[in-house]
C-alpha cells in the first residue's frame, strides 16, 4: 500500500515541480528555499538521515522532534560554515530512567549526546557537497554513528547520498575502510567508561550502509517541501529495541520498519521557523519543527533598523565661537554633549593645538563607535584653533587604549562615511590613566549607585527527577561605586514561582561537592537568594598590566577573597594572567552563612587570539574547587555581530570513576548580542551555556569582572575590527 | 517605518527565557506589545492637519508598520513622499510604483499608463516590476475596474485592480478611492510578496 502510495507521489512528482526559472525568481517560486531543514535527529538533514548542507556561519538553531519512541531536542550552532556541532536530548520512552521508583518515579531514560558535521567540500556546478559527521560522538553511544554524504541540487531537487557506520548501517555492505586498515572490520566497543568520552576506536567501524532520498521543494506552495529518503538506520540495533532484552530499565520494544524508505513534508513557516510531518519506518508518524537565526553579521536582523544616532550639538557654531574664548567652555560643552550622547567625560586637557579627553561608555559594543562619537561631539564644539584630538577610554578607573586623530581629517571623510582614509591618519595605542595629568575633571560624589530591578530565571535541565525544573524570580542587580576603581557589585533576588519540589537527586560524588550540591543550593534559596555581593578594586600600574583584588560572596556556592593579574600587550594577540582565591563554601540558603569546606584554588590563565579566523584559545591551568589540578580548555570565535559560540572541555588529575557520569566536564556555550533585537545599540549580551552534566571536577570559581572581559578594549584588534564603526 | 518579523520576537522570547536580566525592559515591553498587538495608529485629527505644512500620506504596512510621509516633490506626474527616517514611496496616480529603504523595495519600471478617472469602465495594464531583496524582475498583467457604489466616504469613486503576476503565483487586489477632485484618497496596495498590505491615506495641501 504504501509503496504503491510512493510510486504514485514520485510519479506525480515531476508534474507539480517546475524547472529552475533564474537564480533569483526562484526566490519566490519556492519561498525560503536557501534554507537547509533539519532530520528528525536535530540536525540538518533529510528525514532521519543527514545531509550534506550546512547553515552560514554564526547560524544557531533549536530543533524538536517527535518520533515513538524518542522526543528530541537539540541545539546547533555553526562556529564556521564549514563546521555543524550539536548537542542533543533525547526522551527515550520505552525505558525508565533507574528501576528505583522513589529515585526516579516514572521519569523515562534520557539520552545526552554531541554530533559533529564537517564540510570537505562546497557544492559547485558539477559537483556535490561532501561532508562527513558523527552522531551521539560522546555520548552512551546510543545514537552513535559516522557518515559521509553528499548533498547536490538540480533544480528544485536537493539530492542526497552517502554511507553510514554505526546506528545508521543496516550493516548491508562490507566496510570500503577495511581495505585500508583492518580495525575498521569490526566496531569497537568503549570499556570502562562513564559516558561522555569520544568512542575513537569506534569510528567508521563494522559493516556499511548506503542512504539517499531528496528534498523537492514544491512551486508556489508557500515555500513547502515534500521529503523521501531510503533510511539505512539499524532499528535492530539504536536504542533499546528489543525492552527489558536490550536495557533492564526498559519496558517495551522499538516498532520494527516495515519499509526503509520514509516521506513528510517540511513548511517553512517563515525563514528560520519549520514545520515537519512525516511517515518514517512504514508505521510511524512523525512531526517537529526547528527554529534557526544566523546571527554572525552586524544587522544580522535586516528587518531591525537602527534608530541609535549620533546626538548633534545644538548651536553648533555659536557654541564653537563662546569656547574660543575661554578653555572652560569647552570642557564644559563637551561634558554636556558627550553625556547627551551616553558618553561620560572623565577628565580632559586643552592646549593650543590639541583637546583631549578621557571617557567612559557602557552603552557601545563597537568601542570604535563610541570613539567616533566622541571625536564628532568634540568636532562641534571645539573652536577652529584646536587640530587634533585625542580619545582616552578607561573602564573600571584603568586605562584602555588612546585614539589621537587630526580634525581635519576627521571631518573631511564624515559626510561621506571613507572610514578606511581616516584609519591611516589615526594612531591608537596603549593608554594609561592618570588623573593627575589632568587639567579639568568632573567632580563626582561618592558612593554612587546604579541599579535596577528585572525577572531572572534559573533552570536546570535533563536531570533524572524531570526534564525541566525553573525559577521565576525577581532580580535585584546593583552597581555602587566608592571610587572609579572600587566597586561593590551586588545580585540578589526574591523567588516569584517554581516547580523544585520534585528536585530530589543527591550528590553522588565522592570530591568534595563543590558543584554537585545544586539541588539544595535550588531548593533552600527560593524564597531570596544573594547571589554575588563582591568588593572589587582595579588597578593598571603599568601599561598593558592589569590587576584585580577582590572579596566578599563571589558566586552562588562560594565567598571568599582572592585577585588576578593580566599582562595584556596592546598590540599581540596573546595574553597571559594568574588568579588566586582563598575560598568557602556558602550554605545552601545562599545568605552570608558559610559550610565548612573551604579551599585554595589559583590558574594560570593564557589566552590567544587567532588573527584570521578569530578564535580565541583560552587555558585555565592550575587548581581547581575541588582540589584537583588539571587544565580547562576554550575555545570560541566571535563574530562581527559580537555574537561569540564555544566550547570548553577540562582534563584535571581525577579518574574517570571519581568524576562520574561523563568522564570529564565539558560543554559549550553562546553570548548573543542584544543590540541585534532592538533599534538601539546595547553592550549586553545574552548569554546561553550548557554542561551536559554538573560534576565536581574541574570545577572554577566564577567570579565577576574577570580582567580578560574588563580589558577587552585595550586590545588593538578588538578596535580595528569596527573600524568601520567609527562614523556611524 | 518599522517591520519586525515574527523571528526576531521567537529568538528574543528564547533569550529573555535564558538571561533576562542582561535585557533592557523598558525595550522589550513595546516590542512584544508591537508584536501582539501591533503598532498603534497614527490618528489624523484637525490639529494633526493644521500642523502639516504640506502635503502628506499615511501609510500603514500591515500591524507593524505605520509613518507619516510627507510630499517632497512632483515631477512628470510622480509625487515623491518622505519620512522622517529616510524611506521613500513615489507615486502615480495614486499607485505606489517606486519604493526606497523600506528592507523590501519595488521599483515599477513599466507603469506610464496608469490611471484613475470617472470613464474608465475596465482596463488592462501590463507592467513590468523589478523587485529586491531578492533581486528579481517579474511581469504583471493588471485589470482595473470601476465599481459604482463607493465603499469609502460619501462621493468618489472606488477602483479595483486585480493584479497577477507571471513567473510565479501571486495574485492580488489592490483598491484605490478617488475623491470628485479626481485624486486618490486611499489606497490599499501590495507592493512586495514578503510584505503585508500598504494601505495609504492621501492628505492633499
Amino acid at each position: 500500500m504504501l509503496s504503491r502510495l510512493i510510486s504514485s507521489i514520485i510519479f506525480v512528482l515531476p508534474l507539480v515541480t517546475a524547472p529552475n526559472l533564474g537564480a533569483t525568481l526562484d526566490d519566490y517560486i519556492f519561498p525560503n528555499y536557501r534554507t537547509p531543514s533539519y532530520s528528525n535527529y536535530g540536525t540538518i538533514g533529510l528525514i532521519q538521515m543527514p545531509s550534506a548542507r550546512m547553515l552560514p556561519a554564526g547560524s544557531i538553531g533549536f530543533s524538536y522532534s517527535e518520533m515513538d519512541p524518542y522526543q528530541r531536542g537539540s541545539i546547533l550552532a555553526y562556529p564556521f560554515s564549514w563546521f555543524e556541532a550539536s548537542y542533543q536530548y533525547t526522551d527515550v520512552n520505552n525505558a525508565l530512567y533507574s528501576d528505583v521508583a522513589s529515585f526516579s518515579g516514572n521519569q523515562t531514560y534520557k539520552d545526552k549526546s554531541f554530533d559533529a558535521k564537517f564540510l570537505l567540500f562546497q557544492e559547485s556546478t558539477y559537483f556535490p557537497a561532501l561532508a562527513i559527521g558523527g552522531r551521539d560522538i560522546a555520548g552512551t553511544g546510543m545514537f552513535s554513528s559516522e557518515y559521509i554524504v553528499a548533498s547536490k541540487k538540480i533544480n528544485n531537487f536537493d539530492f542526497t547520498a552517502g554511507i553510514g557506520w554505526g546506528k545508521i548501517s543496516s550493516k548491508t555492505y562490507k566496510n570500503p575502510l577495511t581495505y585500508i586498515n583492518d580495525r575498521f572490520l569490526t566496531r569497537q566497543k568503549l570499556q570502562n567508561t562513564r559516558g561522555g568520552e569520544f568512542s575513537i576506536d569506534a569510528f567508521f567501524g563494522g559493516q556499511a550502509s548506503l542512504f539517499g532520498g531528496a528534498e523537492i521543494f514544491l512551486p508556489n506552495l508557500k515555500g513547502l517541501r515534500f521529503k523521501i529518503e531510503y533510511d539505512s538506520t539499524d532499528y535492530d540495533d539504536e536504542g533499546f529495541p528489543d525492552g527489558r532484552l536490550s536495557f533492564k530499565y526498559a519496558f517495551a520494544p522499538v516498532k520494527r520498519a516495515k519499509t526503509k524508505i520514509n516521506a513528510g513534508f517540511v513548511y517553512p513557516y517563515t525563514e528560520n521557523l519549520h514545520l515537519k510531518l512525516s511517515y518514517v519506518k512504514g508505521n510511524t508518524l512523525s512531526f517537529g519543527f526547528s527554529f534557526q537565526g544566523s546571527l554572525g553579521k552586524k544587522n544580522a536582523i535586516g528587518t531591525i533598523r537602527k534608530n541609535d544616532f549620533h546626538k548633534p550639538t545644538p548651536n553648533s557654531e555659536l557654541i564653537k565661537k563662546i569656547n574660543s574664548q575661554n578653555n572652560t567652555y569647552i570642557y564644559l560643552t563637551a561634558l554636556k554633549n558627550l553625556q547627551n550622547n551616553r558618553l561620560y567625560l572623565q577628565s580632559a586637557n586643552i592646549d593650543e593645538e590639541m583637546l583631549e579627553v578621557t571617557y567612559s561608555q557602557s552603552h557601545h559594543q563597537s568601542y570604535i563607535r563610541s570613539a567616533g562619537r566622541v571625536l564628532r561631539v568634540l568636532d562641534e564644539v571645539a573652536p577652529d584653533k584646536i587640530s587634533k584630538f585625542k580619545v582616552n577610554n578607561i573602564n573600571a578607573g584603568m586605562g584602555m587604549h588612546s585614539i589621537e586623530i587630526p580634525r581635519k581629517d576627521f571631518k573631511s571623510n564624515i559626510d561621506e562615511n571613507l572610514f578606511p582614509l581616516i584609519e591611516r591618519k589615526t594612531q591608537i595605542t596603549s593608554y594609561q590613566h592618570d588623573l593627575d595629568n589632568f587639567e579639568f575633571q568632573p567632580t563626582t560624589i561618592y558612593p554612587t549607585s546604579f541599579w535596577k530591578i528585572a525577572p531572572s530565571v534559573r533552570s536546570q535541565i535533563g536531570g533524572p527527577d524531570g526534564f525541566y525544573f525553573g525559577d521565576l524570580r525577581l532580580g535585584f542587580f546593583s552597581e555602587t561605586l566608592f571610587r572609579k576603581n572600587l566597586s561593590l557589585i551586588t545580585r540578589a533576588s526574591k523567588g516569584l514561582y517554581n516547580n523544585f519540589d520534585e528536585l530530589k537527586l543527591a550528590s553522588d560524588s565522592i570530591l568534595p561537592h563543590v558543584r554537585t550540591d545544586i539541588v539544595p543550593y535550588l531548593k533552600e534559596s527560593r524564597n531570596f537568594a544573594l547571589t554575588r555581593m563582591q568588593l572589587n578594586y582595579f588597578i593598571n600600574p603599568k601599561s598593558d598590566f592589569y590587576f584585580k583584588f577582590a572579596g566578599g560572596i563571589l558566586e552562588e556556592m562560594f565567598g571568599g577573597i582572592g585577585f588576578e593579574a593580566l599582562y595584556r600587550p596592546f598590540y599581540s594577540d596573546f595574553a597571559i594572567g594568574a588568579e588566586l582565591w582563598r575560598v568557602q563554601k556558602r550554605d545552601f540558603d545562599q545568605r552570608f552563612k558559610f559550610r565548612k569546606y573551604k579551599t585554595t584554588t589559583g590558574y594560570i590563565n593564557l589566552y590567544y587570539k587567532e588573527p584570521r579566523s578569530k578564535v580565541i584559545i583560552a587555558l585555565k591551568g592550575g587548581r581547581f574547587l575541588a582540589e584537583d589540578s588539571g587544565i580547562n580548555f576554550d575555545f570560541s570565535r566571535r563574530f562581527e555581530s559580537g555574537l561569540r559560540i564555544g566550547g570548553f572541555f577540562t582534563i584535571t588529575d581525577i579518574s574517570k570513576q571519581e568524576f562520574g557520569e561523563g568522564s570529564f566536564d565539558k560543554g559549550f556555550y553562546f553570548h548573543i548580542p542584544i543590540e541585534l533585537f532592538f533599534d538601539q545599540y546595547s553592550k549586553g549580551l545574552a548569554g546561553f551555556g550548557l554542561r551536559p552534566i554538573t560534576r565536581d571536577g574541574g570545577a572554577y570559581l566564577i567570579h565577576s569582572h574577570h580582567l580578560w572581559g574588563v580589558t577587552e578594549q585595550a586590545q588593538n584588534a578588538n578596535l580595528t575590527r569596527d573600524w568601520n564603526d567609527i562614523y556611524n | 517605518m518599522i517591520f519586525i518579523i515574527k523571528n526576531s520576537i521567537l529568538f528574543l522570547m528564547l533569550i529573555c527565557l535564558s538571561s533576562c536580566n542582561n535585557i533592557s525592559y523598558s525595550q522589550v515591553i513595546p516590542l512584544v506589545k508591537l508584536a501582539t498587538f501591533g503598532v498603534e495608529d497614527i490618528e489624523i485629527d484637525d490639529d494633526f492637519l493644521n500642523q502639516q505644512k504640506f502635503s502628506f500620506i499615511k501609510v500603514n504596512v500591515g500591524r507593524t508598520g505605520v509613518a507619516i510621509l510627507t510630499l517632497a516633490s512632483i515631477k512628470n506626474g510622480v509625487y515623491t513622499w518622505v519620512s522622517a527616517s529616510g524611506e521613500k514611496l513615489q507615486t502615480y496616480n495614486g499607485k505606489i510604483i517606486k519604493s526606497f529603504d523600506v528592507v523590501y523595495d519595488t521599483h515599477f519600471i513599466t507603469f506610464s499608463n496608469f490611471s484613475l478617472n470617472e470613464s474608465l469602465q475596465t482596463k488592462q495594464f501590463d507592467y513590468t516590476v523589478r523587485l529586491f531583496n531578492p533581486a528579481t524582475i517579474v511581469t504583471q498583467e493588471a485589470i482595473l475596474k470601476t465599481l459604482e457604489t463607493p465603499r469609502f466616504g460619501d462621493e468618489g469613486l472606488y477602483f479595483e485592480e486585480l493584479v497577477t503576476t507571471n513567473g510565479f503565483k501571486w495574485r492580488f487586489v489592490n483598491k484605490y478611492w478617488l475623491n470628485n477632485d479626481g485624486y486618490v484618497t486611499k489606497s490599499i496596495q501590495y507592493l512586495h510578496p514578503k510584505l503585508p498590505k500598504y494601505e495609504i491615506n492621501f492628505y492633499y495641501k
